[in-house]
């Protein structure tokens, strides 16, 4: 018999080398027929040959970054050097907010706003985004109960998730339950039990050479279908997690580039207790 | 003299012979029938890559009876058989309906290297 070639990988090569191959021997000789069995036979042969070779030429291009199509793949080969994707990051701005407080009887001596509190952004043609203030912002009365300052806002909604580290199912996983979430924006603490009040704020961490058995830091990865998972250390490289710890993951849920261009901004709600109408 | 060149095929029945215990085989005549049968009931989008290949009988059966539809059923049979059946010459093709779901196909052929016209029937039947 012919060595049957093997350097084909579409489906007509691998059939027309197949049939070339058994044609070689007298036991049958109906494959050139298409309504003959040998030929439907030939079909299966190639068919099943086919796939497997697109099977197999697709899983090592997914095996090594330079050829992988699909992007869990390419995280997971970019796990290896270290690097975590680029995720969705909120559009800032920083605007000056004043608030004339200059008719009431008690003022105060000055004017929070919290962080998470929301306003609203809007484009000429009327699409709304949330943005909410990054952090907690005291505003001064610079003269006559008018209070003002300029704050950074950023597009998205604050949201929290909380978990409690169970020592027993030591491969539980902590994933952040929303998508498009800006990283930069999150807050990692963590207390000893539920109702402690001693609670430790952690760091990202990036580089593992300056960890400590005692370092305050978590990782972070992008799990295969996108989603954010929160990593502590192992009691080595970074402090690990107690029973009963309970982990609490404040983020920003946001809509990425959308929110960029936003030509006027609103209050959502009151500031301090205060309405919009005493706001600019 | 030139060598007789013989029809071999496998019978997809994968019947045992009874001597040798090998897979049975299909001989001249008998296996150009087995292709013409093998055509006629492959239905488009069967064959893997060649969607191109079969009949649209299947579809023809949930018809209503007709000399039209009996006259599509004879020409997708003629016109496959005479596509991807080389071995085969002056075909003819008989439809008659037996009972409402079922057409009693009635093929006349003959074989290449034959001088004998052969003919085989085959029942069309809707399964539901």
């Amino acid at each position: 018999m012919a060595a049957t070639p093997v350097a084909e990988l579409d489906f007509e090569g691998i059939k027309t080398n197949l049939i070339a191959h058994f044609s070689t021997q007298a036991e049958f000789a109906d494959y050139d027929f298409t309504g003959s069995a040998m030929n439907t036979l030939m079909d299966a042969l190639a068919y099943s040959t086919h796939y497997a070779g697109i099977y197999a030429n697709m899983n090592f291009n997914e095996m090594f970054l330079d050829s992988a199509q699909i992007r869990s793949s390419v995280v997971s080969k970019g796990k290896e050097i270290g690097y975590f994707p680029k995720q969705y990051t909120g559009a800032e701005t920083a605007m000056t907010v004043t608030i004339d407080l200059s008719g009431e009887a008690m003022p105060p001596s000055v004017v929070t706003i919290a962080k998470g509190t929301k306003f609203a952004g809007q484009y000429e043609n009327g699409e709304s985004y949330t943005f909410s203030a990054d952090a907690t912002y005291v505003l001064p009365d610079i003269g006559g109960n008018v209070y003002s300052a300029t704050i950074n806002i950023i597009q998205g909604t604050y949201t929290t998730d909380t978990f409690t580290y169970n020592q027993n199912i030591p491969t539980a996983k902590f994933i952040l339950t929303n998508p498009q979430i800006d990283t930069n924006q999150m807050t990692v603490t963590v207390r000893d039990f539920v109702g402690s009040s001693d609670i430790n704020e952690y760091t990202v961490e990036t580089n593992i050479t300056a960890a400590t058995a005692d370092s305050l830091i978590y990782f972070i990865q992008e799990e295969s279908d996108g989603s954010i998972r929160i990593i502590f250390g192992n009691g080595t490289l970074g402090k690990s997690l107690a029973d009963g710890n309970v982990v609490k993951v404040t983020y920003l849920i946001t809509e990425g580039k959308n929110g960029n261009q936003v030509s006027s901004f609103s209050v959502n709600n009151t500031i301090d207790g205060y309405n919009g109408d005493k706001i600019q | 003299m030139p060598k007789y060149k013989r029809y071999i095929d496998l019978d997809m029945n994968f019947t045992r012979h009874p001597i040798s215990n090998d897979v049975a085989r299909k001989y001249d005549t008998a296996a150009v029938i087995k292709s013409v049968r093998q055509l006629v009931l492959t239905n488009f989008y069967d064959r893997p890559f060649h969607p191109e290949i079969g009949t649209n009988i299947r579809a023809m059966l949930f018809e209503n009876d007709s000399l039209f539809t009996r006259g599509v059923i004879r020409d997708a049979i003629i016109n496959v058989v005479s596509t991807y059946e080389p071995r085969v010459t002056n075909i003819e093709v008989i439809v008659e309906p037996s009972d409402e779901l079922t057409y009693q196909v009635t093929i006349f052929l003959q074989v290449a290297g034959s001088i004998e016209p052969v003919s085989f029937e085959l029942t069309l039947e809707r399964a539901r």
